[in-house]
């Protein structure tokens, strides 16, 4: 755990430094194959001059085969005519099996995600590559005489999160998620004799994910218990992005999985009172609708849906303010909150969410803005967590700055005291920049002090987090009227 | 089987040619403006002597100056008065700088935990260069009084007009990631 803080910070470490080189980190390139943007879940990134893309891009975006070995670490990409086998951190590549080395930024890992230079990668595979310089973006184009049959590039489906896996008294394991798609039929295996489920475009919570050791999962053993010995999760791939949850079953277990709301729930019991046909896992409709990719929507004209921007504060290389009694950090109390009050918010059809960040990346203040602009947003609410030198000092604030925001500050204030369950320190105005330069009611949530043990560790429970979530969403309504 | 070998390694060749002449469009270092650089305010600041003062006194004057801290609850700002003795208005603004980094209980000073790499002056600019260490980082109240208290201490001094605060020689967007740092900071 500590080993993997380490590494996570050395990773935050290098990007910043290679950030502070030019402006790179300020504004991610946007990537366009044959005039069409392609989205993912990850920002792209310019490093040393070279764009990095997740793998997704590669797959899902532009087509091609692709396979990644956790072991060695080793992306290999195809077409019909070309196998380039990259391995992380290496600037020595293969190519249909000859070594080459490369002179721009080898493939990385950034935050769990495979990041591969889509310019060397594209080019070996016959795209040509324009880059926009003034708009920042990275043109690709196929190559006429190779077209590829039948292709329309697939959207990149939505990725889900995973935000808590529990067992409860009942031997009932609980995957806890946002928007996470549904899992593919459970694969049953022996020797040892264990279940296999796969959540495909599902990724988990840095709260989560922090929990996966070095030997790339988390393992829950569980005693005296008949039905299992222990299980286990982990992010089995990376393209596509899938997470995989194990149970090590007693040779006598038998299971039913169900789908509820933001939930898929494995009810372990004895194989004699499995019903008899199988409650089959809701029959998922592969990968789910692709919800619309987040930063082009355009506002549609449905006047009764309302457009909430939830802004988890800080991010990557801007860890916020830090737990000393936890050895946590404020980016990821918000990011974990804010995943949460928008599965909450989702629950009701007249909300449509909009994350300015759905992972640790960093973003400026002023984009933060622009989001909010774009995409013409009813509500903004920032989501932060306090810290003072005086470790005494403990409570939710609530802060607006402009005049239309007052009221609606004042009664989030009241659903996030409840949510909390802790000390009182008011609304207040202030001139914060996400809520002084936006245009729509907007608030900023400090929902505790970090420096405070007891608001810290209240800040990091899953109950409370879950808690906050849906008050947040009820206060929302209220502040709305809505029903 | 041998000719398809040699097209892709013609093929590479293309490739690492067009790769190295496109070099110059790759998006590199575009931004200019803010690159980590050693100097922070761009100017040569080596040169110890006072730069406003036109005939530099060589006793020390002595000054009672205004510090701000924060009270306990981070409410309000608390005026503390301190006697700095300083040889030059740049020394003068360095020793305020370091009275300004000291508690005195129960009030605390927000700057505390920040580093000061340095602090130049140059025709009323006040460049300070500072280091934010990570666990030092404050909510979006402590940030807000962070910058209040620097602006009111600094700018009691008449020869102040602006601060130009630097995050290890860069112009950052905002210190801690909630309020927006003018560059320089300017006198209300
Ligand atoms: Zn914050």
């Amino acid at each position: 755990m500590k080993k993997f803080v380490s590494i996570l910070l050395l990773m935050s470490l290098l990007f910043t430094l290679f950030a502070s080189v030019g402006h790179a980190a300020s504004t991610p390139p946007k990537l366009f194959l044959n005039g069409k943007e392609l989205l993912s879940d990850v920002e792209p990134r310019i490093e040393k001059g070279s764009t990095l893309v997740p793998l997704a891009i590669l797959s899902e975006g532009l087509g091609y085969e692709v396979e990644w070995e956790g072991g060695p670490k080793k992306v290999t990409v195809k077409n019909d005519s070309t196998v380039i086998e990259l391995i992380i951190n290496q600037t020595s590549i293969r190519v249909n099996g000859e070594v080459k080395e490369i002179d721009v930024t080898p493939p990385k890992l950034v935050n769990w995600r495979t990041m591969v230079p889509v310019r060397l990668v594209g080019e070996l595979l016959g795209i040509s590559f324009e880059w926009k310089e003034d708009v920042r973006e990275v043109h690709m184009f196929e190559k006429a005489e190779e077209p590829k049959p039948g292709t329309e590039t697939p959207e990149t489906p939505a990725v889900g999160y995973i935000t808590a896996v529990n067992m409860d008294e009942q031997s009932i394991i609980r995957i806890s998620h946002a928007g996470a798609n549904a899992p593919g039929k459970p694969k049953l295996l022996d020797n040892p004799r264990r279940l296999v489920i796969d959540f495909p475009y599902t990724a988990f919570i840095p709260q989560l994910a922090n929990t996966i050791g070095t030997d790339g999962q988390a393992k829950i053993t569980v005693e005296n218990n008949p039905y299992l010995t222990s299980y286990r999760y982990s992010q089995f791939s990376a393209s596509p992005l899938t997470a995989r949850l194990v149970v090590d079953l007693g040779d006598d277990t038998g299971y039913v999985l169900t789908s509820g709301e933001n939930e898929f729930a494995i009810a372990l019991m004895p194989l004699s009172e499995v019903p008899a046909q199988p409650v089959d896992p809701e029959t998922p409709t592969e990968p789910e609708e692709p919800s619309t990719p987040e930063p082009s929507t355009p506002p549609d004209n449905s006047a009764d849906v309302y457009d909430i921007v939830l802004d988890a504060g800080h991010g990557a290389k801007d860890p916020g303010a830090y737990s000393k009694s936890l050895n946590r950090w404020e980016k990821e109390f918000n990011l974990s909150a804010v995943l949460k009050i928008k599965a909450e918010l989702e629950k009701d059809k007249r909300f449509r969410v909009h994350l300015t960040r759905k992972d640790d990346t960093f973003l400026e203040l002023m984009d933060r803005v622009k989001f909010a602009e774009n995409v013409k947003a009813d509500l903004f609410i920032s989501v932060h967590a306090n810290s003072y030198d005086n470790t005494s000092v403990s409570g939710v604030e609530t802060y607006y700055e402009r005049a239309n925001s007052k009221a609606f500050a004042e009664t989030m204030h009241k659903y996030v005291l409840a949510g909390m369950g802790i000390r009182d320190r008011g609304v207040k105005k202030a001139a914060f920049k996400v809520i002084k330069e936006t245009t729509m009611p907007a608030i900023l949530i400090e929902a505790g002090y970090l420096s405070n043990a007891s608001d810290a560790s209240a800040l990091f429970n899953t109950k409370t987090q879950d808690k906050l979530a849906v008050e947040v969403a009820k206060g929302i309504k209220d502040y709305l009227k809505l029903k | 089987m041998k000719a398809g070998k040699l097209r892709v390694i013609l093929g590479v060749a293309a490739c690492t040619l067009l790769l190295a002449g496109c070099g110059v469009n790759e998006p590199g270092n575009v931004a200019g403006g803010s690159v980590v650089s050693p100097s922070p305010s761009g100017a040569p600041s080596e040169s110890p002597l006072p730069t406003a003062s036109p005939a530099p006194t060589p006793e020390l004057l002595s000054q009672e100056v205004s510090v701000y801290l924060t009270d306990e609850q981070l409410l309000e700002m608390i005026e503390r008065k301190v006697t700095i003795e300083f040889g030059s208005e740049e020394e003068l603004l360095n020793k305020t700088i370091e009275a300004l980094q000291e508690n005195e209980e129960p009030n605390q000073s927000l700057w505390n935990g920040i580093e000061i790499l340095s602090a130049t002056l140059n025709e009323g600019i006040a460049t300070i260069d500072i280091k934010i260490p990570d666990e030092s980082r404050l909510g979006a109240p402590g940030e807000m009084m962070l910058i209040d208290s620097l602006k009111k201490t600094l700018f009691q001094f008449e020869f102040i007009d602006g601060i130009q605060l630097l995050v290890q020689g860069e112009q950052v967007e905002s210190l801690m990631g909630h309020v927006d740092l003018e560059h320089p900071l300017k006198k209300d």
